[in-house]
């Protein structure tokens, strides 16, 4: 773990450097968008990150605690920085939204079915993050927390159909659409590609070093747990 | 553009920053735990 966060860090940061200095300065505007399709370069990326990598990864982490023959705190711990990661990139996806909001339609939010159900799934990660601050014991927390993050990847398909469920004011997939035929090329296209590499790689950066922090911090307390329980061992030989 | 640039500025600023209070954290968490 520790050589992939070595590697990861400052790989991610020199492909998000790339994806700015490209998505600004290299390639051209957009004939409809003009120079707001520059934002296309951070947002789908952001949102990429945010509603299927981190959602995924705490929905499936969670399950494997749930189920008996796996469970282990590692997944709980893991599903934690996947959702804590998570928050940052959902709320920079509804910021970055809400600016290309303004730029194109010119309100900054509208109650718009994928808007709503995007800022839903935030609601849901803050609130999944207030209940890991809920005194409990590990084990409890941990099964409370698996069930939040499984009740929060529900609206994960809601966010995913809402463009085709809906008549929304949100643009349809522009590469993932129901045809699988990318409607952006060139330069245009590698940069968008390399958006999505870069956040992944970043994402996964950070989750690692927050399972790590989370590690280390509980490596004391379990230091203390073992400590409390030979000493009950030994009072109970004296007794 | 400044909108476009309002973009990038605040997606820039935020991830550098709680990538910053990470590797603090971190840190923090390692020595914490080489203390003890």
């Amino acid at each position: 773990m520790n050589r992939a966060i070595r590697i990861l860090g400052p790989t991610s940061i020199l492909l998000c450097v790339l994806d700015v200095i490209l998505g600004l300065w290299v390639t051209p505007d957009d004939e409809n968008q003009l120079e707001y399709v520059r934002l296309v370069y951070i947002h789908p990326a952001e949102a990429w990150v945010a509603l299927y990598v981190a959602i995924a990864m705490a929905a499936l982490c969670s399950l494997l605690y749930l189920w008996k023959r796996t469970r282990s705190l590692k997944w709980d711990r893991l599903a934690a920085s996947a959702v804590e990661v998570g928050v940052v990139f959902i709320l920079l996806t509804l910021v970055t939204g809400s600016i290309w909001g303004r730029a194109t339609w010119g309100v900054w939010w509208t109650w718009d079915a994928r808007l709503t159900a995007t800022a839903l799934l935030a609601v849901l990660f803050l609130g999944y993050i207030a209940l890991r601050r809920v005194p409990a014991d590990p084990e409890t927390r941990a099964r409370r927390c698996a069930a939040a993050a499984l009740f929060a990847a529900v609206d994960v398909p809601i966010v995913h159909f809402a463009v085709n469920w809906w008549n929304t004011l949100h643009q349809s997939a522009t590469v993932l659409n129901p045809n699988l035929k990318p409607r952006i090329h060139g330069s245009m296209a590698w940069t968008l590609l390399l958006s999505f590499i870069a956040f992944t790689a970043l994402f996964a950066w950070m989750v690692l070093l927050r399972y790590r922090i989370e590690v280390n911090a509980h490596s004391g307390e379990d230091v203390e747990l073992a400590d409390a329980l030979a000493e009950r061992r030994a009072e109970g030989v004296t007794s | 553009m400044s909108y476009v640039v309002g973009g990038y500025v605040v997606t820039i600023v935020t991830l550098v920053a709680y990538g910053i209070s990470l590797v603090l954290r971190d840190r923090r968490a390692r020595r914490k735990r080489s203390g003890s």
